[in-house]
């Protein structure tokens, strides 16, 4: 199938994570001519979201050199035991203890339960995402999607629910203003406090404070936090879900990350935040989707066997199952870089050391976390930062109006900075928040699953980089919470590319464009309104006896009507 | 080469006339996708079909993968977002999100070839195993005028539609025969009650929605 | 280029849009001769309908146009016998006009054609528009055009009043800056739990009720300060702005007659008699006139020179009697002073809450305390303590208050006169509760060491022998009220 592609482009992009597609999308929207090629059989690299078969295949068997030290456990019986219920299994629990569960336990009726068997069955309502994100709803994602017009491609829910810890509890942390008005867990003079408190941060920068911000400049956000007059309980609220920061945040990020919170607020939901919905693996996507209208071609279960920069044109032959292909640059995930490039030491721009980046756990259960109250209506998507000393990680929770898994079933994602090549060890402080194993009223596990995201990092040994090289290497997933330095990085590599030329120009809408053959100028009936489409051809039916043209002038009024009306049309 | 049609009065001709100056009272909009193999017409169907238009040899329009044209049905003004496929399909590798939250489908073939059939009912299985359950799909056998040199049977075509709870119409794109019929079709076995749209799938919401009205429930305004 | 995006550069879509234009005004011209020509020839019929429909989907405010559906709808009624066919016709009518509101949600044409249609139709579906109005109110829960249709549907459909009363607690958890929301409550809770305790003037609700929505309101006010909706919804709560009718001052003497009032009515011959302790008619007092000179007035006067009457002839244990249903107390013991018969009731006269509302105005005032500890010149922190402070126990906390107000003066100069004037109504208050018991009433009012910046509830001062006011005041004297008792001297 490979032999009828080109043999020339202006780009090709080997990966379909999230840098790679938004750079494919960028290029293809200012005409350049791109070749997208994946060497997996699907799409987003360690960017995508799978169903539990793929998924727990995936973990398995492995998947190249982008996702290791992986491992996975079941807690559930492989099938329904209609007698013992489906809480045996897990392995781990002795017997004693189990046999004491007997007697207290209601068990739930057999259709409420689960075994492997049968949530395998539901294998295509998950979309497990390897690299989950929240977007902030006017971050820098969700402004790119805006601009680009890429946004008409997926569909989102907003976060229902932030949360934090605070004294052993998961607390809903009120965002909006009718949050505050009617949560529970603040005081009315806790609500003032918060409220005057968020009110004076977005203030902030704004000239009239200026000194306040110099008197805080270089301290830590908390130390800003401590002088203010708020109670512990909103301290711990605005450190650890609005400001996102730890002890040693600087006061200026502190501020900043507070004003973003706030500054999202009130766009599409009760929290400043925003999930894709069937998981963050629709949005490299929609970017390959905005690729391809543009022109871009599309090959995945492609493998790149090497790649030659030609000394004298700087062109890079990709040779592609045999096949060269010329383009004048190439962008590749960190993982897809071929091995004999490394072996010959060529230099590329973005290109080191493979290491550990994000460690992750996947678990699911039958049961949401928190209180009722933090789930009510089913539990949407809910989203809690934990600490544990110096470190933080994210936790989203997801059920299935977020179409990422079946009804009844209720996923989470845990995310920490890689500290080892020990996921489970490295998330094991958070694991012990949430998944407190020693109460008794702790959440029942179904499923756990963890895994490191490799990553690259330029060391000493990293070959020297050509200014001239046509070769440039993405980066991997940080830890972040929305797609900040994921954009940033894409925007480098763009930059570097065409160094004059818009990033992701705002695609026009079809009603915009020219279909070959058409009169720019005409007015074409289908775009006129249905009403006025339906009034037109009536009046053309009746217009023989009537004599429009003259009733121009006829009274002032009517003109004034007329163009009132016709202005307010226009509003619309 | 090019004809353009007055496509705008068939489109909506089916359309019920309305006595007593009564308007539809409801709105759906629906999200239709197209699939199919290269080259069997499926971005022709859409163009016959939104702006009446033909081209003899027509090449994939740059930018306009995405087109969107209503009807009226009775009391209900359906609105259809149709999505090609961009080329995708070509290796193979159309994205999983291009079906996602479909409400329908037209799979589209050349009568001519074969080889476009056996790939239209592939596309039609991988639909009732990935799109959503309720999905209305629609089996298009084009380039109907050339029934002359025709490889597909008519009755072949669809005993198939029929055995797979299929919509099927064999249409012309280049003469508009049964172009908007099978939108129209489409159109009447789409479920209308209000929010129809999200039944069975989950509802999201496009950021785009509400950027004019955009609410002030911010803390701090 | 072949197969490249050309997008249509900004003088073509003008091209396209000024074709476009054109063609919606010939539109609307030629559906707008039409219409007139029509309407000339009475032809009210189906087609009349449609050209009618075609303008005001796109501009529903059209109001002419309006009548001439209605009229039509008329005319195409009177031609059927059959009511599944007339309420066709209605049903057709209703449905285009919430095609209307879909364009203008705010449209006051819209809704009373719906009125008009529901009115008129032979079986209108009450249930069907307080559902539509639950759908209009999600989009906007503050559009009060939805609110107003609201009340009305609801009555007609005869949906219980508790369950409005938590359809309006819903939305305003989803925003309580709503003043459609708390005033719609404002009339439910009355109906739902109506007060029937002894004060006087009477509460709004049950004290219990009371108690709940002070709580919610206080809530809100806290969390948006800002938000001068639920202020408004607190006052109101506390009573602040209610005074129910009743006589305020009354005296007569064997020339003339004074009666004042707390708020202004239209005071009739028949309404107002002295009598004794046995209810037999001394003296009927008939010929009132109003002191302004108007219409309605809050103070009446009248000169006894027909039948004038000794001040002997008055009993010694009097009363005045007045026949209004308005007015609740009806029979009022009078007090003598010299020649003179007087009654004399001092403006809100506070009646103490009952202990649960007592003491959740208590911890709100102590909230309201612990507050101003960290932000000591808040100013509706300021002025809501001294309003709860104030209905709590106005004597006991009469000068703390006023502290507060002084505060406010200075915190929020832009309204120092608001402030000034709420102070002024505080200290007359208690200057007029003190006056009632001492030995100056009625002969004397002695008002100059008095801080007032305004001079409130002149009506009350009318029945004194002599008035003295401040200096900053004494614009004042030439108000007819302020004469007073003394004016009939001449």
């Amino acid at each position: 199938m490979s032999d009828d592609l080109p043999d020339k482009f202006d780009l090709i992009v080997i990966g379909t994570g999230f840098p790679e597609s938004c750079i494919a999308a960028a290029a293809s929207r200012i005409g350049k001519t791109v070749l997208h090629i994946d060497p997996h059989e699907y799409y987003g690299g360690v960017w995508a979201s799978f169903n539990l078969e793929s998924f727990c295949a995936l973990l398995e068997y492995g998947n190249g050199s982008d996702i290791k030290n992986t491992k996975q456990k079941w807690y559930i019986n492989e099938q329904l035991n209609p007698e013992m219920g489906a809480e045996v299994g897990n392995s781990n629990s002795d017997s004693e203890t189990h046999a004491m569960a007997e007697d207290t336990v209601v068990r739930k009726p057999i259709d409420q339960q689960w075994s492997r068997e049968k949530l395998l069955q539901q294998s295509r309502r998950f979309n497990l995402d390897l690299s989950p994100k929240i977007l902030y709803s006017a971050g820098p994602l969700v402004q790119l999607l805006v601009s680009s017009n890429i946004c008409r491609y997926a569909e989102f829910r907003a976060v229902d629910r932030v949360c934090t810890k605070f004294q052993n509890q998961i607390i809903n942390v009120p965002c909006s203003r009718s949050d505050v008005f009617n949560t529970k867990d603040l005081n009315i003079v806790e609500k003032r406090l918060l409220m005057k408190f968020l009110s004076q941060c977005l203030a902030f920068g704004e000239d009239k404070t200026e000194e306040d911000t110099l008197l805080y400049r270089g301290k830590t956000f908390r130390e800003y936090l401590q002088e203010q007059k708020v109670t512990e309980k909103i301290r711990t609220c605005v450190m650890q879900a609005i400001a996102m920061s730890t002890d040693e945040t600087p006061f200026e990020v502190g501020i900043g990350r507070t004003q973003q919170f706030l500054g999202s607020l009130g766009r599409y939901g009760n929290t400043p935040f925003l999930f894709p919905m069937y998981g963050c693996g629709e949005i490299p996507q929609c970017f390959c989707r905005l690729c391809a209208v543009f022109g871009g071609i599309y090959c995945l279960k492609r493998n790149i066997d090497d790649i030659i920069v030609e000394a004298d044109t700087n062109i890079a032959n990709v040779v592609l199952e045999g096949k060269t292909i010329k383009a004048q640059h190439v962008v590749s995930a960190p993982c897809h870089i071929p091995t004999v490039l490394l072996e010959r030491n060529v230099g590329i721009y973005g290109q080191g050391e493979l290491v550990n980046s994000l460690s992750r756990g996947i678990f699911l259960s039958a049961e949401p976390l928190g209180s009722e109250e933090l789930n009510s209506g089913g539990g949407g998507v809910n989203l809690l930062r934990l600490l544990a000393d110096t470190r933080e990680a994210i936790l989203i929770q997801l059920s299935h109006f977020s179409g990422t898994c079946p009804k009844g079933i209720y996923l989470f994602h845990l995310t920490t900075a890689a500290q080892t090549d020990q996921p489970e060890q490295d998330l094991a402080p958070f694991v012990a928040q949430i998944f407190n194993t020693e109460t008794d009223d702790a959440l029942k596990l179904l499923y756990s699953a963890y895994f490191t995201i490799m990553g690259r990092k330029s060391t000493s040994s990293t070959p020297r980089v050509d200014v001239s090289t046509p070769i440039f290497c993405t980066s991997a997933p940080s830890y972040e919470l929305d797609y900040d330095n994921a954009i940033i990085n894409a925007r480098e590599i763009f930059t570097k590319l065409y160094a004059d030329a818009e990033f992701l120009p705002r695609a026009p809408d079809p009603e915009e464009i020219v279909i070959e053959g058409e009169d720019p100028r005409a007015l074409s009936e289908n775009s006129l309104p249905d009403d006025l489409r339906e009034q037109l051809r009536e009046l053309e039916k009746s217009a023989e006896h009537m004599d429009i043209e003259d009733t121009e002038g006829t009274s002032v009024i009517e003109i004034n009507q007329v163009e009132s009306e016709s202005q307010q049309m226009d509003a619309e | 080469m090019a004809t353009t049609a007055r496509s705008g009065g068939n489109a909506s001709g089916s359309s019920a006339q309305r006595p007593n100056g009564t308007q539809q009272n409801k709105n759906c909009q629906f999200k239709l996708v197209l699939l199919g193999e290269s080259a069997v017409g499926k971005s022709s169907l859409v163009l016959r079909f939104v702006k009446g238009q033909f081209h003899e040899y027509q090449e994939s329009t740059i930018g306009a993968a995405f087109l969107t044209q209503t009807l009226c049905i009775e009391d209900t003004v359906v609105k259809f977002e149709i999505w090609d496929t961009a080329g995708q399909e070509r290796y193979h590798s159309l994205a999983p999100m291009y079906y996602r939250g479909a409400q329908a489908a037209i799979v589209v073939y050349d009568i001519q070839n074969q080889d476009s059939f056996q790939r239209a009912k592939t596309w039609v299985k991988e639909l009732h195993k990935q799109a959503s359950p309720n999905i209305v799909i629609a089996l298009a056998g084009n380039k109907a005028d050339l029934s002359n040199i025709r490889v597909v049977e008519y009755e072949e075509a669809k005993q198939y539609a029929e055995e797979n709870g299929l919509l099927f119409m064999e249409t012309s794109a280049k003469t508009g025969m049964n172009v908007n019929d099978i939108f129209l079709a489409i159109a009447k076995k789409l479920p209308k009650n209000d929010g129809a749209n999200n039944q069975g799938a989950p509802a999201g919401r496009r950021l785009n929605d509400n950027e004019n009205n955009r609410q002030t429930n911010n803390c701090c305004k | 280029m072949h197969g490249r995006l050309k997008v249509r550069t900004t003088e073509e879509e003008r091209e396209r849009k000024k074709k476009e234009q054109a063609l919606k005004v010939k539109a609307y011209r030629a559906a707008m001769v039409k219409i007139q020509e029509k309407r000339l020839s009475h032809e009210l019929d189906g087609e009349m309908l449609l050209l009618t429909s075609q303008i005001l989907l796109r501009n529903p405010d059209v109001s002419t146009l309006w009548n001439i559906r209605r009229e039509c709808a008329e005319q195409i009624v009177l031609k059927t016998e059959d009511l599944e066919e007339q309420q066709a016709i209605f049903e057709t009518e209703l449905n285009f006009s919430e095609q209307c509101l879909l364009v203008n949600p705010k449209s006051y044409n819209c809704w009373h054609h719906r009125c008009w249609i529901l009115e008129h139709s032979p079986k209108p579906n009450w249930e069907r528009e307080v559902q539509l109005c639950t759908k209009y109110l999600k989009m906007d829960e503050r559009n009060f055009h939805t609110w107003d249709y609201r009340r009305y549907v609801v009555e007609k459909a005869n949906i219980p009043k508790q369950s409005e009363l938590d359809f309006c607690t819903e939305k305003i958890k989803v925003n309580f800056s709503n003043y459609s929301s708390w005033h719609h409550r404002s009339l439910l809770l009355p109906l739902l739990y109506p007060y029937e305790g002894e004060a006087q003037p009477k509460r709004a609700m049950s004290e219990e009720k009371l108690q709940n929505e002070l709580e919610m309101v206080l809530t809100a006010a806290f969390t948006d300060p800002n938000d001068s909706s639920a202020w408004f919804y607190q006052r109101w709560l506390l009573g602040y702005s209610r005074q129910e009718l009743d006589v305020c001052a009354f005296r007569c003497n064997n020339k003339h007659a004074m009666l004042a009032f707390t708020n202004p009515l239209i005071l009739d011959a028949k309404d107002v008699a002295i009598t004794n302790s046995e209810g037999t008619v001394i003296i009927k007092l008939t010929n009132w006139h109003s002191i302004n000179k108007t219409k309605a007035d809050n103070v009446w006067f009248f000169s006894l020179t027909d039948n004038a009457i000794s001040y002997k002839e008055f009993p010694k244990e009097a009363f005045l009697e007045i026949n209004r249903s308005d007015i609740s107390l009806k029979k009022i013991i009078l007090k003598t002073y010299k020649e003179s018969l007087f009654y004399f009731k001092s403006p809100n006269q506070q009646h103490a809450f009952s202990k649960n509302v007592l003491n959740e105005l208590q911890s709100q005032l102590e909230s309201c305390e612990s507050l101003l500890e960290y932000e000591p010149d808040s100013k509706w922190t300021l002025l809501t303590s001294a309003l709860l402070m104030h209905a709590i126990d106005a004597q006991k906390y009469h000068n703390k208050s006023l502290e507060n107000l002084e505060k406010l003066q200075k915190v929020d100069a832009l309204r120092e006169n608001y402030y000034k004037d709420l102070a002024s109504r505080w200290i007359l208050e208690k200057f007029l509760l003190n006056w009632m018991d001492s030995d100056a009433v009625p002969y004397e009012l002695d008002l100059r060491s008095e801080n007032l910046n305004a001079l409130y509830y002149s009506q009350y001062l009318c029945i004194a022998d002599k008035l003295l006011l401040p200096n900053n005041l004494t614009n004042y004297s030439s108000m007819k009220q302020l004469q007073g008792f003394s004016i009939f001297e001449y």
